[in-house]
């Protein structure tokens, strides 16, 4: 699904360039969940702006779905980030004015699906992360978990073949990010492929496979032997909780 | 993206910010506003100024005293002596090869007054009785002055309109006796109304014969002599001849001959360089909102940079993005013009009400350049904002705080 072949991404300030990946070089198999971690500074942000086709490597190769990317122009990259990705932020970018059914056809505003499937499938997006009845409320009426929920939505809309998310649970409480963690679970049991990065080791052990940066460069892959599931643990949560 | 998403998209983005969309869009609305009603109304000049000049009757040319330039105003500003005199107008009646109807006429400003009531400014024209075919202008009631009012110098009077109203309201003029200039006269008609230049009243006038009027006024001259060509095409002959004719016994500074048509074209070329002029006038305020809507898509560029950052991280591509900040510009400057047009038909109206001899009429011309140059406008000034927008880096932009 996902090939990097010796990424370099050298950013150049002024006079002075700053190696941010040394060399990157990863396979992602469709339907793998993989964490990438590392402390700040590592590369995490880079490696994650070009999967997501917003960047240009400086040097190397990366095929998503098949297509070389790393010398694709504007608009095809535009069209990369529109069909094949779905992004989820750590700090959701809704549109603060637009209903949540509104943010979830967001995307159809720049791709070409017929104008009669758009609304069926965002609501059916929206019943799926349960948020159905929510469907005309703004942001600002909606819980960080449910936003966030949203934004998922928002992201698988157009069908994409990989979903990226950058720290997605950073912004909520922990039951709201085990929610949150569920869901793209859930997804990557359907057959997803998923892309997270985060700096919490916990968070890491939801995904089968964990990449650790550091200084630009992947220092160790690992397989995740216990997999956390989130559903379980909400289950735990709510025996805690429940006197 | 289509133009109908596009349209909504801007329509939003409008929506979402009111109050502030609401003070962008004034300075195109008064500028659009100032721009109908400017040239609305001096086209309406231009119109009510031919209408009075075509007024004067067709295929007419004029021998005034002294010498005037072809715009119609008097050269420099010496006094010229008036020798212009009866016998000037029946030489052009009896020497001319164009069958031509020649009506002079004295005028003099005067009060008139009946029983108590008075009314000063009135102008008494002594005229023969060819004057009502030459002008186009018949009388109401009664008659108009026979030539034996003219050979025997009666003292009769055919009143306008306005001195009918003024002096005998609801009752019957024919037969009752005017003062004028201290002595009485008999009233034997009524003129139809010739209606209103600005302030000058043409229905403000009284009728008397020629020789009556150079008599109560002491003089042997004329203020100015009508003559009716019956073929358009011999105007600029006949005009030749008259010249001609005239020279024989006044000096070239003694007498002018216009047409009609060159006092019209005079009158016409005035009003378009005022119409053209307040036009420009009002197009700088327009101008100026523009600038306004410019000063505001900047700031609502780097207010909504995440957003642009969001949209491009969706895929958006950068023309997309050009589009959807140029249009909300342009939606704003057209929502403007549209307030200002709504503003143009009230103001309109309330001046209609309040002056109603002043009647201005919203000229779809104005109304459609208004639109055009708030289009334009709102276009202009939105390309700047919407290209930074689109040129906006989208890891950049989501990272923006």
């Amino acid at each position: 699904m996902v090939k990097l072949t010796d990424v370099v991404k050298v950013y150049r300030m002024g006079t002075v360039t700053v190696p941010a990946l040394k060399g990157v070089s990863l396979t992602v198999e469709e339907g793998a969940f993989v964490a990438i971690m590392g402390p700040s500074g590592c590369g995490k942000s880079t490696l994650l702006n070009l999967l997501g086709c917003l960047d240009h490597p400086t040097s190397g190769s990366i095929e998503i779905d098949g297509m070389e990317v790393a010398k694709m122009g504007k608009t095809e990259l535009a069209a990369m980030r529109n069909r094949k990705i779905g992004f989820i932020f750590q700090t959701f970018h809704l549109l603060h004015n637009a209903t949540a059914l509104a943010n979830v056809m967001l995307p159809f505003l720049y791709s070409d699906v017929p104008r009669s499937q758009r609304k069926p499938r965002a609501m059916e997006l929206l019943r799926s992360v349960g948020l159905e009845e929510r469907a005309h409320h703004k942001p600002f009426e909606l819980s960080g978990g449910q936003q966030q929920r949203v934004a998922i939505a928002r992201a698988l809309v157009n069908q994409p073949k990989l979903i990226l998310a950058d720290e997605p649970t950073g912004n909520l409480d922990s039951r709201s990010g085990l929610e949150i963690m569920a869901l793209l679970e859930r997804l990557n049991h359907d057959g997803m492929t998923i892309l997270m990065v985060t700096h919490d080791p916990q968070l890491g052990t939801h995904a089968n496979r964990i990449i650790h940066l550091k200084d630009g460069r992947i220092v160790k892959e690992e397989e995740v032997k216990e997999r956390r599931h989130a559903e379980e643990e909400l289950a735990m949560l709510e025996m805690v909780e429940e006197p | 993206m289509n133009a109908f998403e596009l349209a909504r998209v801007s329509l939003e983005a409008v929506a979402a910010n009111k109050l502030r969309s609401f003070l962008t869009m004034l300075g195109v609305a008064i500028g659009s506003l100032a721009i109908i009603l400017l040239i609305s109304i001096s086209l309406g000049v231009k119109d009510q100024v031919s209408g009075v000049v075509e007024g004067l009757g067709s295929n007419l040319y004029i021998v005034l005293p002294g010498r005037q330039d072809r715009r119609g105003f008097a050269a420099g500003n010496r006094p010229t002596v008036n020798n212009l005199k009866l016998q000037h107008a029946e030489r052009l009646q009896k020497q001319s090869s164009y069958h031509l109807t020649v009506s002079p006429v004295f005028n003099a400003p005067t009060t008139v007054s009946y029983g108590k009531m008075a009314k000063a400014g009135v102008i008494v024209t002594g005229a023969i009785p060819n004057f009502t075919q030459v002008r186009n202008w018949p009388v109401a009631r009664g008659s108009f002055l026979r030539q034996s009012d003219i050979d025997l110098m009666r003292r009769v009077v055919v009143i306008g309109k306005s001195i009918e109203t003024a002096l005998f309201e609801g009752t019957d003029v024919l037969s009752k006796q005017l003062s004028i200039a201290g002595e009485r006269f008999q009233i034997i008609g009524v003129m139809d109304a010739k209606g209103q230049l600005f302030d000058i009243d043409m229905d403000n006038q009284v009728f008397i014969p020629l020789t009556t009027a150079q008599r109560v006024f002491g003089a042997n001259t004329l203020s100015m002599i009508f003559v009716h060509v019956p073929r358009t095409d011999d105007i600029p002959a006949a005009m030749e001849e008259a010249t001609q004719v005239l020279s024989r016994s006044l000096s070239a500074d003694e007498f002018s001959v216009k047409s009609q048509g060159e006092t019209l074209e005079a009158f016409q070329a005035i009003a378009t360089i005022l119409t053209i002029m307040l036009g420009s006038i009002a197009g700088i305020s327009l101008v100026v909102g523009g600038i306004g809507i410019m000063n505001i898509m900047i700031v609502s560029v780097v207010e909504r940079t995440r957003e642009i950052g969001l949209r491009k991280a969706l895929g958006a591509r950068d023309w997309e993005i050009l589009l959807q900040f140029l249009s909300e510009s342009t939606v704003l400057s057209l929502l403007g013009s549209v307030v200002g047009i709504a503003f143009s038909y009230l103001v309109a109206l309330a001046i209609s009400n309040l002056y109603p001899t002043f009647a201005v009429a919203i000229s779809p011309f104005a109304v459609t350049l208004a639109l055009l140059f708030s289009l334009a406008v709102g276009t202009f000034f939105g390309v700047y904002p919407a290209f930074k927008a689109s040129s906006l880096d989208p890891i950049e932009a989501l990272r923006h705080e």
